[in-house]
């Protein structure tokens, strides 16, 4: 069978059955980890079978590419479903622990399954506007998610971050209309021959520059990043640390695609520009959340900085990095996921955000205190965790690209997310002890993903050689997209399995 | 492209970004929709939009337009449905919770 559109399919069934079972919360539940986790295997399976034999393709209802839409997996996509799997499978779990403390309404489970299928279909998309299509999905099911709670501040957050995103949608169909306009095709593998074609650079430029706009909005790019700290930092802590971890990361992988596949001839044009753009998310993020004491703002405003270094790279377009880029994304989704799921911990126990008005949780939260540490150490870039040499990847790809002042930058911001890390870390476990009893412990639904996460950042940290040479494969793959192309449009055989036989497309 | 049909792209695309600025977060909704709804001409104008022409091949050198615009256009409709349809809901509760429509009952969270 073709494993392709497993990832999406199973999250369909998930979120389905999720609402038909709106009655019975239990079932409810144990139906969404179930479906989570089978998710994750059928995306860890699919990951198996693209390293074996290549990008894999699944042409939906027979129509053939080009006319027809088709879903890829090539390397970069299978290995960003499978991440957002793991992290979407320990923030169910999360959830299931965070909320029991509030009034569990029955919408919850069937949206974060619509959301996942966005994030799966995103990922795995070979059709500009099958891509429109599914952030829509994604972005529906996340506005409803940030508003879960109903609180004043959720629900401004909401109204920003879905004002932003419906200009951004408005923009990409304006994008989607031009490019059909200039080269009559849509699919992602037929593009670049017909945009080669296609007349003048300028005009295809300006394309690549308004999909640069949308895709910016979503990856929370200076100047579009204005909805992403009262949004990640407002939203229930499980679906901050998805936004953060996972949904701000579609934007950069849709960056990415777009610049190699499609653009790839303007891609070098475009350079300044998101180069520029990343430098100042960098700053901008940096400069923010040193001001914060709010700790989820702080870690949203750290997002943005760390989506910077991650742009950069992507803008660089060199192997190393790409490498840096793609090696900063696993570092950033299970850090970042793992800080706010541990400061969920933290506000948990102390009643409110504010980190200096907590102070001591140590002394009754000392797993949490660690595990905080890794995903800070993670996040500042401190060997030998892998986030150190993702940075110093993309340092070095900076200087030998020829910006010496970018990588002055980048450095200058990484001292800065190293001082005010390690200041949330003093201000919230450190200290005098709290003063009043602490009411709530932290239940083991929430406990337990912190520490798998901690343990996979070790894991991460373990095997780094390995993981370093299967990004490099990723990023010859996407740096080189004959293959792809050639999957996607060649006859015959599409779907390539394990066996060599190939099955009805 | 028609000139009726660039006529109508700008006037909404005007009229959207007029409403964008109002305090009244009602008539915000409503421009987005607009805004949304300008894209989705523009969109239909991407395939040929030439007035009387049906995206069908009839028989006979009839002229036509490429229906693929068109369908794709169909399901940014369905989309913008959605989308407005949650944001009604979402201004809905904002005037419950804080007690007023208007852009200064937004002003909680700053930073």
């Amino acid at each position: 069978m073709n494993w392709v559109p497993a990832p999406i399919l199973l999250s369909l069934a998930t979120a389905t059955l999720c609402s038909g079972l709106i009655r019975w919360r239990r079932a409810q539940v144990w139906v969404s980890l179930l479906g989570s986790l089978a998710t994750t295997a059928a995306a860890g399976r699919l990951l198996f079978l693209v390293r074996e034999a290549g990008p894999q393709v699944h042409v939906m209802g027979g129509w053939s590419p080009p006319f027809g839409i088709v879903l890829v997996a090539d390397l970069l996509s299978v290995s960003l479903v499978a991440l957002a799997s793991v992290v979407a499978c320990l923030s169910l779990l999360y959830s299931t622990g965070y909320l029991e403390e509030q009034e569990a309404r029955a919408g919850f489970h069937p949206l974060f399954h619509f959301l996942l299928m966005g994030i799966h279909g995103a990922f795995l998309t070979g059709d500009v506007f099958n891509l429109f299509v599914f952030f829509e999905i994604l972005l529906l099911a996340s506005y409803s998610l940030v508003a879960y709670g109903g609180t004043g501040a959720q629900l401004e957050a909401t109204l920003k971050y879905a004002t932003l995103n419906l200009v951004g949608s408005a923009v990409f169909l304006l994008a989607v209309g031009a490019l059909y306009g200039l080269t009559g095709t849509l699919n992602m593998a037929h593009l670049p021959a017909r945009i080669a074609g296609a007349g003048s650079p300028h005009v295809v430029l300006a394309i690549l520059l308004l999909f640069l706009l949308v895709f910016g909005t979503k990856a929370a790019a200076f100047p579009l990043q204005f909805w992403l700290p009262d949004a990640h930092s407002s939203a229930p802590t499980p679906i901050s640390a998805m936004l953060s971890g996972v949904l701000i990361k579609v934007g950069a992988y849709a960056i990415l695609r777009m610049g190699a596949l499609v653009f790839a001839g303007v891609q070098p044009l475009a350079q300044p520009v998101l180069l520029g753009m990343a430098a100042a998310s960098m700053v901008v993020g940096a400069l923010g959340a040193l001001a914060q004491r709010d700790v989820k703002r702080l870690l949203a405003y750290s997002s943005i900085s760390q989506m910077g270094y991650i742009l950069m790279g992507v803008g660089l377009f060199t192997p190393g990095g790409l490498r840096g880029a793609l090696l900063l994304i696993l570092n950033h989704a299970l850090g970042k996921a793992l800080l706010f799921l541990a400061a969920g911990h933290a506000v948990h126990a102390a009643g409110t955000r504010d980190m200096r008005s907590m102070g001591g949780l140590r002394a009754v939260l000392p797993g949490t205190s660690a595990a905080f540490l890794v995903g800070v150490l993670a996040i500042a870039g401190v060997p030998p965790l892998p986030g150190f040499f993702a940075k110093l990847t993309i340092f070095q790809a900076l200087l030998a690209a020829g910006h010496p002042v970018l990588a002055t930058l980048a450095a200058a911001m990484a001292l800065a997310t190293l001082l005010y890390l390690v200041r949330a870390w003093q201000w919230i476990f450190w200290g005098a002890a709290p003063k009043e009893e602490i009411a709530h412990t932290v239940p083991i639904g929430m406990r337990a993903p912190v520490a798998v996460l901690a343990l996979l950042l070790a894991l991460v940290t373990a095997s780094l050689g390995p993981v370093s040479a299967w990004l490099t494969e990723v990023a010859d793959q996407v740096r080189s997209p004959e293959a792809y192309v050639a999957r996607v449009l060649g006859g015959g055989d599409r779907s390539l399995g394990a066996n060599g036989g190939g099955s009805d497309g | 492209m028609t000139l009726g049909l660039i006529l109508t792209i700008g006037t909404l695309v005007g009229v959207g970004v007029f409403l964008v600025l109002r305090r009244n977060l009602l008539k915000l909704i409503i421009g987005l929709s607009l805004i949304s709804h300008a894209a989705n001409l523009i969109l239909v104008g991407s395939g040929g939009f030439l007035g009387r022409r049906p995206p069908i091949i009839l028989p006979g050198p009839l002229p036509y337009v490429d229906p693929l615009p068109q369908a794709l256009v169909l399901t940014a409709i369905v989309i913008g449905f959605g989308v407005s349809a949650f944001l009604l809901v979402l201004l809905y509760w904002i005037s419950r919770v804080r007690g007023g429509a208007a852009v200064s009952d937004l002003m909680e969270l700053k930073g």
